[in-house]
């Protein structure tokens, strides 16, 4: 069988999910991609609902005359690695950082071996790697600090108003609405239920907010529960502190996310460690402001639109500024103007264009 | 207030953050400072934290609640045609797929409304089991708060019965002799307002002290201010003494002199028998429970060598004149003690002799004065007059030397 014509850009992940930044990341990638030429998205394990739209990586074959493969590097996979390095394509990284594995020792040592895995694999893939693409200048720097050079800095491919254009679903925004009218201001954080995202945190200075300076406010903890053990903890942690403010929401889709942002007076994450940090851009889409810790590449992601808390502060600290920032209009008014303004700078240097010239560069 | 906000304007110049955490910093420190933080509490959370993140099983009320929540999304499932995928990868798939699901769409529906039902059964007996769960762990509970409940009284009705019991004991403490008062007036000050100068007390005991030359070693109980010490060491005579107040030992130590704490019949009790070549008493076995009393002379039959020597120096009842002016000032003195019943005791406790001295005698311009004259009537006022004077104005103390 002769092979097509043309350049085929394929891309390779290890786990493909619904709701996952780095697929979502990937299928806008594909989107571009396609408006050049051929583009799939090949992965190790692919959830069901995703089997229509992600090929199982076993039935990759190289169909056309030049193949460039985009590895998205999330997590150490033996298959994946052992793919990629006896393959002789042109390999293009696009690094998301990796947790440290670290923080999941204590919950899942398993799960923690696998993410130190998936940085030694990044380390080994460099004598297959033509050009690397980080989401951020932090991941870039660890890229670096990994022998790589030359790296590119590209935003992730996105539609960052993809979220404030969902319709709301009716049903969440009465509760939403209704949780409101207590007066008590809503508190969001997006993201998995994770050790590194530090949700316990926010959970303690909930109770420092409210026990020490009568802050009356609810937080919704918005995210998948991956991790049992640790979801479990901090159910726990919220069920012993008495925190009837504190809801452990679990994961929601896009219509009941866009509700809670819409009635959402903050976002809030303790996050310690991130490649880039979706949900801030969002939460400025939403005219919400922000207060996060000064962490990893979070404040990169947000410039000077959010309330950013030295991370050496605590929970008592973190209370003091929610506090502040709820019942300090001017302050509100100015971070979301500086959000409006970092949305279109942001926007201004649309990667799109940036990945495809340094693909065709490497092709 | 809302209507005193500044308008939105998207050209706001972006705000001093800084500055505004260092007043967030300053304000953390200011609360920790005024105790609004109690101490070490991000350290207590974090240790909270540790521990719900350790190889534990969950509580029951935890379980229980996360029961409920399972259970209402268990409830909530509804099993739907329309998210099963008719969609396909294959050219033409699709069509096919669409046109089966058209063909087995009744039947689907109806293995779907089977479905749904049975789940409802099942979701039925699970909720019934919770609801059981939850009742067997309520009763449970009821009846622990019941006994707990009952516990409490139980332990209230002690508690009191304790503090009855506290009450009295400390009514009684108060009246037993060597328990000692709870001074808050400095005992230095007592001495100096109502006793001798330390030097005059010296020259008071030296005769005393002399009766002791040759009885090493000699054990001085309650040696107060240390003069007795003092003039046994004069007379290169090996003596320590023990006093109850710490204070005074420390001082007496202070002064080169052998002290301790402690009580006499404690303290007798652990010396050796027959170790002793002395023992001094001066101004104590009024302070002491007619108990202690007979106790310490029993011990003092035991631990005094042959051929040593006692020396108590105590308040004669015998005087009426002392009632009056010394005894009662001490509010510490227990009872006088009177010189035959300690006669007594000695002679019971074994001692070969007990010999008593008359020791400061009240000042002759205080007795009665005797009429001059040698006639029969004044013969018999002044012998009437000395039995009064001998009543009323005898020697304040008197001495026991007991040699064993």
């Amino acid at each position: 069988m002769s092979e097509p014509a043309g350049v085929g850009i394929h891309q390779v992940l290890v786990a493909a999910s619904p709701g996952d930044a780095i697929t979502n990341m990937a299928l806008g990638t594909r989107r571009l991609l396609r408006r050049i030429g051929p583009s799939e998205i090949y992965a190790r394990h692919i959830a069901p609902s995703l089997l229509d739209d992600v090929l199982p990586l076993t039935t990759y074959r190289p169909r056309h005359a030049r193949n460039l493969l985009l590895f998205h590097a999330s997590i150490g996979q033996t298959d994946v690695h052992e793919f990629l390095t006896a393959r002789d394509e042109h390999l293009v990284l696009v690094y998301h950082n990796i947790t440290p594995g670290h923080y999941f020792e204590p919950y899942d040592p398993a799960f923690a071996e696998l993410l130190e895995l998936g940085r030694r694999e990044v380390q080994r893939l460099r004598p297959r790697v033509v050009c690397a693409i980080a989401a951020s200048h932090y991941n870039a720097r660890e890229l670096e600090q990994m022998g790589y050079s030359d790296v590119r800095v590209v935003p992730p491919i996105v539609d960052l108003r993809h979220l404030s254009a969902v319709e709301p679903r009716e049903s969440t925004v009465r509760h939403m609405q209704h949780l409101a009218a207590s007066g008590a201001p809503i508190m969001l954080c997006v993201g998995q239920l994770m050790p590194h995202k530090r949700p316990d945190f926010l959970v303690q200075m909930m109770h420092v907010a409210e026990t020490y300076l009568g802050m009356r406010g609810y937080l919704l903890l918005v995210g998948h529960q991956r991790l049992e053990r640790y979801a479990r903890a901090i159910r726990e942690q919220v069920q012993e502190l008495n925190l009837a403010s504190v809801h452990v929401v679990g994961p929601v889709d896009e219509p009941d996310l866009a509700a809670m942002f819409r009635s959402a007076d903050a976002l809030v994450t303790a996050s310690e460690h991130e490649g880039f940090c979706l949900p801030l851009l969002e939460a400025m889409t939403f005219d919400t402001p922000i207060v996060a810790r000064a962490c990893a590449a979070i404040p990169e992601t947000v410039g000077d639109a959010a309330l950013l808390l030295p991370p050496d502060q605590g929970p008592a600290f973190f209370a003091e500024a929610v506090t502040e920032m709820l019942s300090n209009e001017p302050l509100q008014q100015d971070l979301i103007a500086a959000g409006r303004r970092r949305l279109v700078e942001v926007e201004r240097r649309p990667p799109d264009a940036a990945v495809v010239e340094a693909l065709l560069e490497v092709v | 207030m809302a209507d005193e906000q500044p308008p939105y304007s998207p050209d706001r110049k972006p705000p001093d953050l800084e500055r505004l955490l260092a007043t967030l910093r300053d304000r953390v420190e200011q609360r920790r400072i005024d105790g609004v933080y109690p101490p070490g509490l991000e350290a207590e959370l974090d240790g909270h934290f540790e521990r719900l993140t350790g190889d534990r099983p969950p509580t029951p009320s935890f379980l229980l609640a996360e029961l409920e929540q399972a259970l209402d999304q268990l409830v909530n499932f509804e099993y739907r045609r329309d998210v099963i995928s008719d969609t396909s990868r294959l050219p033409g798939g699709a069509t096919l797929h669409r046109a089966i699901a058209k063909g087995v769409g009744r039947q689907i529906q109806g293995v779907l409304e089977q479905t749904q039902d049975q789940s409802r059964r099942v979701v039925r007996a699970i909720a019934l089991m919770a609801r059981a769960t939850n009742m067997l762990s309520d009763a449970y509970d009821t009846r622990v708060l019941q006994q707990l409940d009952d516990l409490q009284l139980e332990l209230a009705t002690e508690q009191e019965h304790v503090q009855q019991l506290l009450a009295r004991v400390s009514e009684v403490a108060a009246h037993v002799p060597g328990a000692g008062l709870d001074l808050w007036y400095e005992m230095d000050a007592f001495n100096a307002h109502f006793r001798g100068e330390a030097d005059d007390i010296a020259g008071r005991y030296r005769d005393l002290a002399a009766r002791l030359v040759g009885c090493d070693p000699v054990l001085d109980v309650g040696f107060g201010r240390g003069e007795f010490l003092e003039l046994l060491r004069d007379l290169d005579v090996d003596a320590r003494g023990i006093e109850t107040e710490p204070r005074l030992v420390e001082w007496a130590r202070s002064r080169g002199l052998q002290a301790d704490v402690g009580r006499a019949v404690e303290y007798l009790s652990e010396l050796e028998e027959a170790s002793l070549g002395g023992l001094v008493m001066i101004q104590v076995v009024e302070h002491l429970s007619p108990q202690h009393l007979i106790d310490v002379v029993r011990l003092a039959g035991e631990k005094v060598r042959p051929g040593g020597r006692v020396v108590i120096e105590t308040v004669n009842p015998m005087s009426l004149y002392t009632f009056a002016h010394a005894f009662w000032v001490d509010p510490d003195h227990v009872r006088p003690v009177h010189p035959n019943f300690l006669g007594f005791l000695f002679g019971e406790a074994g001692f070969a002799s007990v010999e008593r001295l008359d020791r400061s005698l009240v000042p002759a311009d205080e007795s009665l004065e005797l009429i001059p004259g040698d006639d029969e009537l004044s013969k018999r006022l002044n012998a009437n007059f000395d039995r009064i004077n001998a009543l009323l104005f005898g020697p304040q103390d008197y001495a026991i030397v007991a040699t064993r």
